[in-house]
């Protein structure tokens, strides 16, 4: 059967996002015992802000946020 | 398996899409937004214009799911060649949580589109299957009920020991 609305799968998508924040790490120097500079970046790149998906789900989260505000009210 | 072997004909045929001239379809020319947050700038206004509001909280009183409404939206500008597929996957989200803030504004009861299927789970029709068979159980089975007068008489007539070989 062809998928004709994607949206429940996006959504659920995005809340695996929301739910998946970046942990703070503390950047490591690039010594010999460091990890190698290519998964480092890598790592940088999955956490990074600008990151479509990360993008999206800060404006849901403020939309939300603004839902809330009017059902609580 | 079976749904695999049909074929597929509500799908483009090959080289449909060499059918029109190139360019002269929206959707063969470069979209006219490129980034989410373009695409969102097209999208909100136009949401937010009394005209759209108030269709849209007409929808959503009828019943058409959150999900449906915003997908046809998505869609719809993807055939204007406002933005990409790709772009219009990426906004449905951001779409659907918008148009249910609307609906929360304005005390909506809408339909989200988001509820889990309420399919039959496994449990449930086992538990049923045993009940069937339970009660198909105890209806087969001889009820006790009371004697009738000609089995009592014959069961009287049964406990009379008489005989030689019957105890005084």
């Amino acid at each position: 059967m062809p998928l004709t609305n994607p949206s429940p799968i996006l959504h659920q998508n995005i809340n695996t996002v929301m739910k998946m924040k970046p942990e703070e790490k503390e950047v490591s120097a690039n010594t010999l015992m460091g990890p190698p500079k290519r998964r480092q970046m890598n790592d940088d790149k999955r956490g990074d802000p600008m990151q479509p998906s990360r993008r999206i789900a800060s404006y849901i989260e403020a939309i939300r946020q603004k839902r809330e505000e009017i059902t609580n009210a | 398996m079976l749904d695999q072997m049909q074929p597929m004909i509500d799908t483009a045929i090959p080289g449909q899409s060499l059918t029109a001239e190139l360019g002269s379809r929206p959707w063969t020319n470069p979209p006219q937004y490129n980034t989410v947050e373009e695409a969102l700038d097209y999208y909100i206004p136009r949401l937010q214009s009394d005209e759209v509001t108030e269709q849209l909280l007409d929808v959503l009183e009828m019943g058409i799911p959150v999900t449906t409404i915003a997908n046809t939206m998505q869609l719809g500008a993807v055939m204007e060649g406002k933005h990409t597929i790709d772009v219009g996957m990426l906004v449905l989200p951001v779409l659907v949580e918008l148009i249910m803030l609307i609906g929360d504004t304005a005390k909506v009861k809408y339909t989200s589109g988001l509820e889990k299927d309420k399919e039959m789970s496994g449990t449930t029709v086992k538990l049923a299957l045993e009940r069937f068979k339970q009660e198909q159980k105890d209806d087969s089975m001889p009820e006790e009920t009371a004697d009738t007068p000609v089995i009592a008489e014959m069961r009287e007539a049964a406990d009379k020991r008489t005989g030689l070989m019957s105890r005084s």
